[in-house]
């Protein structure tokens, strides 16, 4: 066959190693790759995983978090002018006036706002802001599961344990302890809105392994975990009547004279107008910054990922916490071309398959928590030269899917991997009898806006939830445990929101944070044209951008 | 059960939902009659209402699709039997299987319409329930009946989907302006049919929605013709009459009242087996017929 | 390895010729094209349904749907995007409603004038059996419904073509609802579990495990068992 031709999916050069994982992978159903020690984790980690770049992030100039190291594209934004002059916004006049503004319409905005009306706050209350459309958001995303602690032979200390181990012990023990502690009760809460978790015919949820974890503890959707809980979420939220604005950003937070949060300046993203919304309580869950492309990594991330929220916090004196620690998910789609960066869930591996190199072997236990794995496939690639490297450029290992077909029974993937097998199947790749190509992919903000346990942040009217917040992962997440935070602490936001909201008193609006930002830029020397937050990214073609003019 | 018959069988949205008793007391019956009801896979509702409004051939897909899943399943059970217990699916199926017969034209049209299945062959053979009753004999079914409702007095109504239109031909079960099977049928579970002229009068279809003071008007009507003929309850075959006929037995004083039910349900009670019937109206038909327990 | 020389399709981006990479999506050709997404984008993963794509190709009657983050272009493609779909959301509350098909027959009765058409499974951008699951509706058969269905993005092409004006993926959200809420079996060993967190069984050996030092916080991370 001829290198370059394509049959079933694969070009003739990527089919040969196919058949040299093949012919291995008899012997490997029966071998277990070996765990690495905590010793050989840190190895590996501060030589090959993007984090320990030294040239990839720089000590942040200005704000709260002060001379800590960030990734150059967070710094950026950071050190960036706002999209709007105060003197431009019209305070006196309030479009909106309600007891709880919730920035970011994803999981846990939903969740957030679900929880606010049953304790307490009117459906019309409650207002959110979401960039896109409601549900539109990483959350939607998440396929393989969500963790939580409700087999006799699990329980809350394991799971704690697990996330503790997998954060690199350098988590916030009490956000930690919340999480696992309210995990089964939420998912408690999801049954009862209806949500088809896989259960056996008895009634017992399908459980199987993550990254890192010592028990079975993965509830899943199939593979559509994250779409089936943020559809009911959303049918709830309309049901419910709580008030939503789609394609409207935040772009800077209000203060008060007390310096409280009070609210937001929003933005319509089609009409480009302004609006002042008042508010008792303000949530933020605007998700995650895939969509700024930390060292020029893919990503996982839906399109509105970028950083909007910490941007925000940060302008009104919230601080952060972690957000050098950037999680890239292990096994990102790495070909074909369309798909790259596209999410190939934990799930594949829990179910059995196997990293395997272009010669066939094992180089790694299949389930080490995510930044190791990630770390130990760029090894595989990029010093020991033993991946595959694709016409684009970009480089890969393979993950041998068929062996979830030997190991679990024809049928299993079409059965719990449907969404993945009709996607490579629109490529004419059946991963049911090929491997499929595989490299890290940037995922998760580890870090964020420091939040209590109560969901507070260190700014007073100001709450955040999901992963817009760090501590609760520390340095490294778990598989299943960004579903998790989400309900768990988006539930804690709303309530505690909530009974803010019947207290608080807010006084005249203010920008005046923002002045006060803009002279700190100044004063740090910060010339530049770069505005924050983005809202969306960038992807017109270069001809294009060159040639642009603003004139209409 | 020894199975003399097999037929296929194609039940009808009401009788999934609303109507279940209509169903069930039929499986009940057919039981002791050997007569096996093959449920066609996968049936399509008939359209009923879209397809007794127009004559296009857009409208009658779902029997369409429903007749094609019954043709392979008639291939694999050996029968081109397809049996409805349902007036108003009966007649759509029965009139769109003759349009089919008939019109080569339209026959090509649907099947190059519906690509995703195979063709439809028009071989089939629409028949109501009532009529494979006859079919296999009024004499043989009384050989079977346990316990013959002597002393009950049943006013036989026809309603009107059994009996028109007339076109194309071969859609009425019988005699359209004066049809005798149900009276015939009766007699064979012992029971006597009731004097009742108002026996093929509309009972007013879907005004119920709409132009409910039609039906009232209309089931009025037939409801005092019952009462005048001294009838102990009203034999219905059709959900959608019995539905009328019931809103309108609701309004009247219980002394005026006349029972609804399934010409099934008789003939399940008949034949010693289930017949889904309320309690209250069993008690009343127990009455009538003298002291026997009943399934 | 010989890289992929460039070769360009020209696409129709409504009724405007631009000439595209033709190994790009059509969102990523749109963009290449110039135009910036705020609608018709969301998560460019084949999760949302927010980039339905209407489509034609040259010489070619058939109207096709596809996802626009999902489909490579075709060269003489003629494209629109249908962002939304009209329509009201009906509000429910589950809990005062039963888990039978006429229920979710009595908030769509529009469902009653399918014709069986078969338009919407061939529009269905994720190869599900629309008119199926419709007619398992008819049929009475809930569960038939959740199965064929849970692969539904609710991008909308099924109702945008439909003739009888259905909006499936509402009708199919509230169906799964329902079967969720009411058929599937509750998890015995969850409720148990949220009794006994809510009881404080497990408050001691949290506290515990939050006093260790991260020195012995290692150690017991490295003892723990892995379940097979």
């Amino acid at each position: 066959m001829k290198k370059t031709e394509i049959i079933e999916g694969y070009l003739g050069y990527m089919r040969e190693s196919i058949e040299v994982v093949e012919k291995t992978r008899e012997k490997r159903l029966k071998e277990t790759f070996p765990l690495m020690s905590l010793e050989e984790r840190e190895e590996i980690l501060k030589k090959f995983h993007p984090d320990y770049k030294e040239e990839a992030k720089r000590p942040v100039k200005v704000g709260p978090n002060k001379g800590d190291l960030m990734p150059h594209e967070v710094a950026d934004l950071l050190e960036a002018y706002p999209l709007a002059k105060p003197k431009d916004i019209d305070l006196s006049k309030v479009d909106f006036d309600v007891d709880i503004l919730i920035i970011g319409g994803g999981g846990a905005g939903m969740t957030a706002a679900l929880w606010a009306n049953y304790t307490g706050a009117n459906a019309e209350n409650i207002l959110i802001v979401q960039k896109l459309r409601l549900g539109d958001s990483n959350s939607i995303m998440s396929q393989g599961g969500v963790q939580a602690a409700d087999k006799p032979n699990d329980g809350p200390g394991l799971h704690y344990l697990d996330v503790m181990g997998g954060g690199h012990f350098t988590n916030d023990k009490k956000l930690a302890r919340r999480l696992v502690s309210d995990a089964p009760m939420l998912i408690k809460w999801h049954e009862d809105l209806g949500v088809i978790y896989d259960k056996e015919p008895d009634g017992t949820m399908v459980t199987i392994h993550g990254g890192g974890t010592c028990r079975k503890r993965m509830h899943s959707a199939r593979d559509y975990t994250g779409l089936e809980i943020v559809r009911s979420l959303k049918d709830e939220v309309l049901n419910k009547n709580i008030s939503i604005l789609e394609f409207t950003s935040a772009v800077e937070l209000l203060t008060d004279e007390q310096k409280q949060i009070a609210g937001a300046v929003l933005y319509n993203m089609e009409t480009q107008e302004y609006y002042v919304a008042k508010a008792k309580s303000t949530i933020l869950t605007t998700g995650g910054f895939g969509r700024l492309h930390i060292q020029g990594f893919p990503t996982t991330n839906h399109y509105g990922a970028t950083a909007d929220g910490i941007i925000l916090a940060y302008r009104v004196g919230a601080e952060l916490r972690d957000l050098d620690a950037v999680q890239y998910h292990p096994t990102g789609a790495a070909y074909p071309e369309q798909i790259v960066g596209l999410l190939v869930t934990e799930k594949v591996r829990g179910l059995g398959a196997q990293p395997v190199n272009k010669n066939g072997d094992q180089f790694v236990y299949p389930r080490e928590p995510r930044d190791v794995e990630a770390s130990a496939l760029i090894r595989e690639c990029y010093e020991r030269n033993n991946g595959i490297e694709t016409p684009t450029g970009m480089k890969g290992v393979w993950l041998d899917s068929p062996m979830i077909e030997m190991l679990q029974g024809e049928g299993t993937i079409a059965k719990k991997l449907p969404a993945m097998l009709r996607q490579y199947k629109r490529f004419d790749i059946d991963m049911t009898q090929d491997p499929i190509l595989v490299f890290p992919t940037l995922h998760f903000q580890n870090g964020g806006v420091i939040v209590k346990e109560n969901a507070e942040t260190t700014v007073q009217g100001l709450f955040a939830a999901g992963e817009v917040t760090g501590g609760t992962h520390g340095k490294n997440r778990l598989m299943g445990n960004s579903i998790l935070d989400y309900s768990v602490f988006g539930r804690i936001a709303g309530i505690t929101a909530a009974k803010h909201a019947r207290k608080a008193k807010i006084g005249k609006l203010t920008l005046d944070h923002v002045t006060k930002y803009k002279k700190m830029l100044k004063e740090a020397g910060i010339e530049t044209d770069r505005k924050a937050p983005i809202l969306l990214p960038e992807y017109r073609g270069e001809k294009v951008l060159s040639h642009i003019l603003e004139i209409f | 059960m020894v199975i003399m018959v097999e037929v296929l069988y194609y039940p009808g949205c009401s009788l999934k939902n609303t109507y279940p008793e209509f169903e069930k007391s039929t499986y009940a019956a057919c039981e002791k009659l050997g007569i096996n009801l093959v449920e066609i896979p996968e049936w399509n509702c008939c359209g009923v209402v879209p397809s007794l409004a127009a004559d296009n051939v857009m409208r009658h897909l779902g029997a369409v699709r429903s007749f094609i899943n019954a043709q392979e399943k008639g291939k694999e059970i050996g029968t081109n039997v397809v049996v409805t217990l349902c007036s108003m699916c009966y007649n759509v199926l029965k009139r769109v299987n003759l349009i089919l017969k008939e019109q080569v034209d339209t026959l090509k049209n649907v099947n190059d319409f519906i690509d995703d299945q195979p063709d439809y062959v028009p071989e089939l053979e629409v028949v109501h329930f009532l009529n494979l009753l006859k079919n296999v004999g009024f004499d043989k079914l009384k050989e079977k009946v346990v316990t013959p409702l002597r002393g009950l007095k049943v006013a036989p109504y026809y309603g009107c989907a059994l009996l028109r239109p007339d076109r194309p031909k071969g859609v009425p079960i019988d005699d359209p302006e004066n049809p005798t099977v149900i009276e015939n049928f009766i007699r064979s579970i012992g029971a006597e049919p009731a004097e009742f002229p108002f026996k093929t009068e509309c009972c007013g279809n879907y005004h119920i929605v709409f132009e409910p003071s039609i039906v009232e008007m209309r089931t009025k009507k037939i409801i005092g013709s019952a009462r005048s003929g001294k009838a102990d309850v009203i034999l219905s075959p059709c959900p959608l009459c019995t539905y009328n006929l019931q809103h309108e037995n609701e309004a009247l004083d219980r002394s005026e009242q006349v029972p609804v039910v399934f010409f099934t349900q008789l003939l399940a009670l008949s034949l010693g087996a289930k017949s889904h019937l309320s309690t209250e109206i069993k008690n009343q038909i127990l009455k009538k017929i003298g002291g026997k327990k009943f399934v | 390895m010989s890289e992929e020389k460039k070769t360009m399709a020209t696409i129709y981006i409504m009724g405007k010729a631009y000439k595209v990479p033709n190994t790009l999506t059509i969102m990523k050709a749109i963009e290449y094209a110039g135009y910036r997404f705020i609608r018709s984008c969301g998560c460019r993963g084949g999760f949302c349904g927010s980039c339905t794509t209407f489509y034609r190709v040259k010489n070619d009657y058939k109207l096709y749907v596809d996802l626009a983050c999902q489909k490579r272009v075709e060269d003489e493609m003629y494209i629109v995007q249908l962002p939304f779909i009209p329509a009201e959301k009906p509000k429910w509350d589950l809990s005062k409603m039963k888990p039978t098909t006429d229920e979710v027959i009595r908030v769509f009765p529009e469902i009653t004038r399918c014709l069986s058409c078969n338009v919407c499974t061939e529009a269905c951008p994720q190869d599900i059996e629309v008119m199926r699951a419709i007619q398992a509706l008819r049929r009475g058969d809930l569960e038939d419904v959740v199965n064929l269905t849970f692969d539904c993005i609710s991008c909308g092409a099924c109702s945008i073509r439909c003739p009888a004006e259905i909006t499936h993926y509402q009708v199919f959200q509230l169906a799964r609802g329902l079967y969720g809420k009411y058929e599937t079996i509750p998890a015995k060993h969850l409720m148990e579990r949220v009794k006994e967190i809510e009881a404080g069984n497990f408050d001691d050996e949290l506290s515990k495990l939050m006093d260790m030092n991260v020195e012995k916080l290692k150690e017991s991370y490295q003892k723990r068992e892995i379940e097979k």
